[in-house]
Order: C-alpha cells, then sequence, then structure tokens
C-alpha cells in the first residue's frame, strides 16, 4: 500500500509499503478515508523528537472504514464506518477504568523510552516515534488499530467525514483540557492557540460552563475561525500585550481559567524567543514556552492552567514562582479520546461542534509532502492539511 | 507473615506474603538479587496468584504478591534468586504477565507497515534501543 513516511529532518515521502496485518485479536483494519496532519507532527518532523526512524509511518488523526476484525473483536463489523482515539488504550488496566485512557499500561509496547524519560510510560500513539510505541500511523490506505472496541467508535451517519474526522484527537483534546481544568459557572477562559486544538478547546469550554471565552493567536484567518465558530472573542499577540490586555477585559482579575493550546514550538515575539530558540538548537533546552509561561503569568490568583501543547522534555525559566505564589493549579494531558469521542458525536450529529472548516486543504495522500510543508509555513491559511488515501 | 507455597507443577516456588520486606528475606539457601521488580496488577491478589502459576514456570524465580491498598489490585513482586534469568527478561515476563492478567493477550506491534529504513549510524542506534524498548527501563 501507499503511505507517507517521516525520511529524515524535515524529510517525508510516498512510499510503497507492506499492508499491516491484524496481530492480536482485539485488533481491526481500517481503510482509511481521512488523515489529517496535527501540530504535533511537526516535533517529529523537526527531529525534535530523536525516537524517530527513517521509514516510520506519520499520521494519528483519522476515520475510516473496518476492513478486517480479529476474533475477539465485539462492537464492530466489516463495513462499520469508525473514527479512532489517536491514544492506543487497553480499557482494562486501573486508569483505563478511571478513564484516564492516555495513561494506559499496557498500551505501550515500547515502555523503556518514557520511562527513562518521565519515570513512568504513557500510552501508546499511532504514527508517534518509538517513544509511544513505534505504531504505524494514519497517512496510509490502511492502518492496523489495535484494542479496537475500545479505542473505534461507529460515526453515526448523520456526520459528514471532514467533521468527523477531528473527533479522532483535535476535540477530545480540547474536551480533555476544559472537562478536567473544573470550569465553573461564570468563568472566564482564556486559550492559547486557535489551531482545531485551541478552537475545540475554546468550544468544550462553552459546553462546561464558561461564560467568556477569550482566543489568542496572532494569525488573522485562525482568529476570524474562533470568533465565528466558536463565537471566541479574540486577541492578537503581535499587536498588543496579552497580560494588559487580558487584565483589562477581565476586570484587572485575570482569567480564570487559562488552556495552553500551542506546544513547545511556540513563536513568540522578541527576545524571549531568540533565547528559547537558541537553548534549544543548542539541545540546551529542548522546549520553548512561551505560551505556557504568559499563561501563568496572566492566570488570576487561585486561577487554573492547563497544558495541552505537547512538551518532551525541559523548559527553561519556569516560572514556579508565579505558580507558588499566586495559588496556581497546574495541571496537563495527553488527551483521553475514549472518555470524550461519544459525547463530541453526539454533539456532531446536533450540529454544535462545527469541525469541517479547519480541514482547510484536502488533498491527496500523493501530496502529502506538499501538505506538511503548507501545513508547517500556515501557507495560504492552512489550519489542517487533510489527506484522502 | 510470610507463607511459602511450592506448587507441584513446574516446581515454582511461589512466595505469597501478606507483607513481604522489600530486601533481605533472609532465609533463602540461594542469595536473590538485591532488588524487587514490582508493579501493580488490577486484579484481587488470589487471582494474580492462581494465573501466575502457570505464566512464570521459572523456578529460579521467587515471587511476592500483596493487596494493593485502597482496591487497586495486587503488587506483584518478582526477583531472581541466583542470576538467572536475567532482569531484563524478568522484567519483560512481569509486564506481559501483568498484560495477560488484565486484557487476556500481550500487545505485539511487528510486523508493521514501514518505507525504507535508511542505514545510518542515527538510524542503526535507534534499532538497537528499540530491541530493548520493552525489557529496560525502570521497572
Ligand atoms: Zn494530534
Ligand atoms: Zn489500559
Amino acid at each position: 500500500m501507499k503511505a507517507l513516511c517521516w525520511t529524515g529532518v524535515n524529510e517525508t515521502s510516498v512510499e510503497s509499503v507492506p499492508d499491516p496485518e491484524i496481530l492480536n485479536a482485539h485488533d481491526v483494519i481500517v481503510r482509511v478515508r481521512l488523515s489529517t496532519t496535527c501540530g504535533s507532527d511537526l516535533h517529529l518532523l523537526g527531529g525534535y523528537i530523536p525516537a524517530m526512524r527513517a521509514g516510520d509511518v506519520l499520521g494519528h488523526e483519522f476515520l475510516g472504514d473496518v476492513v478486517e476484525v480479529g476474533s475477539a473483536v465485539r462492537k464492530h463489523r466489516v463495513g462499520d464506518r469508525v473514527v479512532v482515539s489517536s491514544f492506543i488504550a487497553c480499557g482494562r488496566c486501573a486508569y483505563c477504568r478511571r478513564e484516564l485512557y492516555s495513561l494506559c499500561d499496557n498500551g505501550n509496547p515500547n515502555p523503556a523510552i518514557t520511562e527513562t524519560l518521565w519515570g513512568f510510560a504513557p500510552g501508546g500513539c499511532y504514527g508517534y516515534s518509538h517513544a509511544m510505541g513505534g505504531f504505524a500511523g494514519s497517512h496510509a490506505e490502511y492502518i492496523r488499530v489495535p484494542y479496537a472496541d475500545v479505542g473505534a467508535f461507529a460515526v453515526p451517519d448523520g456526520i459528514n467525514d471532514t467533521t468527523a474526522l477531528f473527533a479522532s484527537d483535535a476535540a477530545p483534546t480540547g474536551w480533555t483540557g476544559a472537562d478536567l481544568v473544573g470550569i465553573e459557572p461564570g468563568d472566564v477562559v482564556a486559550v492559547w492557540g486557535a489551531g482545531a486544538v485551541g478552537q475545540m478547546a475554546a468550544l468544550a469550554a462553552r459546553t462546561r460552563g464558561a461564560e467568556r471565552v477569550i482566543v489568542i493567536d496572532r494569525l488573522p484567518e485562525r482568529l476570524a475561525q474562533a470568533e465565528r465558530y466558536v463565537g471566541a472573542e479574540t486577541l492578537d499577540y503581535s499587536a498588543e500585550n496579552v497580560p494588559q490586555a487580558l487584565r483589562e477585559l477581565t476586570g484587572g482579575r485575570g482569567p480564570d481559567v487559562c488552556l495552553e493550546a500551542v506546544g513547545m514550538e511556540a513563536h513568540s515575539a522578541g527576545l524571549q524567543h531568540v533565547y528559547d530558540q537558541v537553548k534549544q538548537q543548542l539541545r540546551i533546552q529542548t522546549d520553548r514556552g512561551a505560551a505556557v509561561r504568559e499563561a501563568i503569568h496572566s492566570c488570576r490568583k487561585g486561577g487554573r492552567v492547563f497544558v495541552l501543547g505537547v512538551y518532551v522534555g525541559v523548559l527553561d525559566t519556569f516560572p514556579l514562582g508565579a505558580v507558588m505564589n499566586k495559588g496556581l493549579t497546574v495541571r496537563g494531558a495527553q488527551m483521553h479520546g475514549q472518555r470524550y469521542i461519544p459525547e463530541i458525536l453526539a454533539r456532531m450529529e446536533r450540529g454544535e461542534v462545527p469541525s469541517a472548516h479547519l480541514a482547510t486543504h484536502v488533498m491527496p495522500l500523493d501530496d502529502g509532502p506538499k501538505g506538511y510543508q503548507m501545513f508547517k509555513a500556515k501557507e495560504d491559511g492552512c489550519v489542517r492539511a487533510v489527506f484522502r488515501p | 507473615m510470610r507463607t511459602t507455597t511450592a506448587l507441584a507443577a513446574g516446581g515454582l516456588a511461589l512466595a505469597v506474603v501478606l507483607a513481604w520486606r522489600w530486601r533481605g528475606a533472609g532465609d533463602d539457601e540461594a542469595a536473590p538479587d538485591e532488588r524487587w521488580l514490582v508493579l501493580t496488577v488490577d486484579r484481587p491478589p488470589e487471582e494474580v496468584a492462581a494465573e501466575l502459576s502457570g505464566l512464570l514456570t521459572d523456578e529460579a524465580v521467587e515471587v511476592a504478591i500483596r493487596p494493593a491498598p485502597g482496591d487497586r489490585g495486587s503488587e506483584l513482586a518478582v526477583r531472581a534468586v541466583g542470576g538467572t534469568p536475567s532482569r531484563d527478561d524478568l522484567r519483560a515476563a512481569l509486564r506481559e504477565a501483568k498484560q495477560l492478567m488484565e486484557v487476556g493477550e500481550v500487545l505485539r506491534v511487528d510486523p508493521r507497515p514501514a518505507g525504507r529504513r535508511a542505514a545510518t549510524p542515527m538510524g542503526k542506534a535507534m534499532d538497537v534501543a528499540t530491541s530493548f524498548a520493552g525489557r529496560k527501563g525502570v521497572l
């Protein structure tokens, strides 16, 4: 079959690779209908996550049709149109039973890498380096889905492919942050990043009772989407001092909740950006953190900050003093897709989760390398490049 | 309190210990490797003990099981007596036993679709690292 493979730093190519096989009784094989690029792929692409091997198939957010079913699968049949959680979780361990699926004990066959890096290994993820299990990704004609009864969800007929695609990862990532951060009615929520995850986090915050949602980015087309589809207020950080603007918008208090949906390649203005970039290139720090620093600085006293953007290693100049003295709660998580996908699909069916607009550039898988370039450079207003194998 | 049950099948010495001490069991003929390898299985201790007798059949392995606090299943500890099996083999076996008891199967990832694996020094290093990734770690 055809697949989009990582071949080296900032290089991808479409290659002919072997078809996936059923390896466990709980597997299904899915013929991919749509598979999207994700901001977190850029860390893999750029070589910031060193556990990539030339030839690895990229992609972790996808939907498709079940074409083969393992002997222990009960929920799915050949022909089902399914959306699949990007994180691979067994559904049976203590973490899964507590609905913390991305922390699954059994979903990563390579636990040594992340145990060494972080102390304990989270679950596996498709197309996301050997550190996250070495599973082949979804930018391909076919993909193997382990623990299919737990991770794959039938898509109701009323939801089109492009909308349902974002129930795989972008929407549940937003839901994970907005749900676990603990939004209370009347809260003002600020979201850093107006990409797919930021927009979905803003939307999820509304479902959890946020009174006002303010989305921060620098790209006018993304801010316009956040206004139009989420009904958010917006701030352009290239034109405004964000902490000051937020203070003004919140009666001098600061946002009650700050959701960071940018990650370790955060772009920012000025000296701090240069400092982070130089240190990252010299490998003195692995992650750039402008957005997470600003979120912590801007948050009201006693407020809550949730880190949704992907970080892998260490961050320099982390404002621990602000965390301690302002009494903040700081949390983070990879997404617990299996927990939120049923709610998201139900809301999509009622038209409450506009997401098809995020797929600004849909193209054949053969154009994958060009798609990643456009996505990385945010060319032509690209929010997500989506591949149709 | 410490009870030791010798299972007939395979001769596994299964030490079911309600509150085991982390080192220095003291009364073994062969000196055990110093530290236990421990993980928590989300199943009750009786079930873990019963299933384990079919899984870990090496007679040179000492096994201890105790209930985890707060209804978190069982804490399962193993260590080799006298150097074999290696800690890496034992670690891999322990992880697999946990998967078999919790999920009923061991998650596989090979063979998997992949493009051309260029023969670079970095690639070689990655191949070595991943070949150990199920057997090493901080467990
Ligand atoms: Zn993603
Ligand atoms: Zn699990």
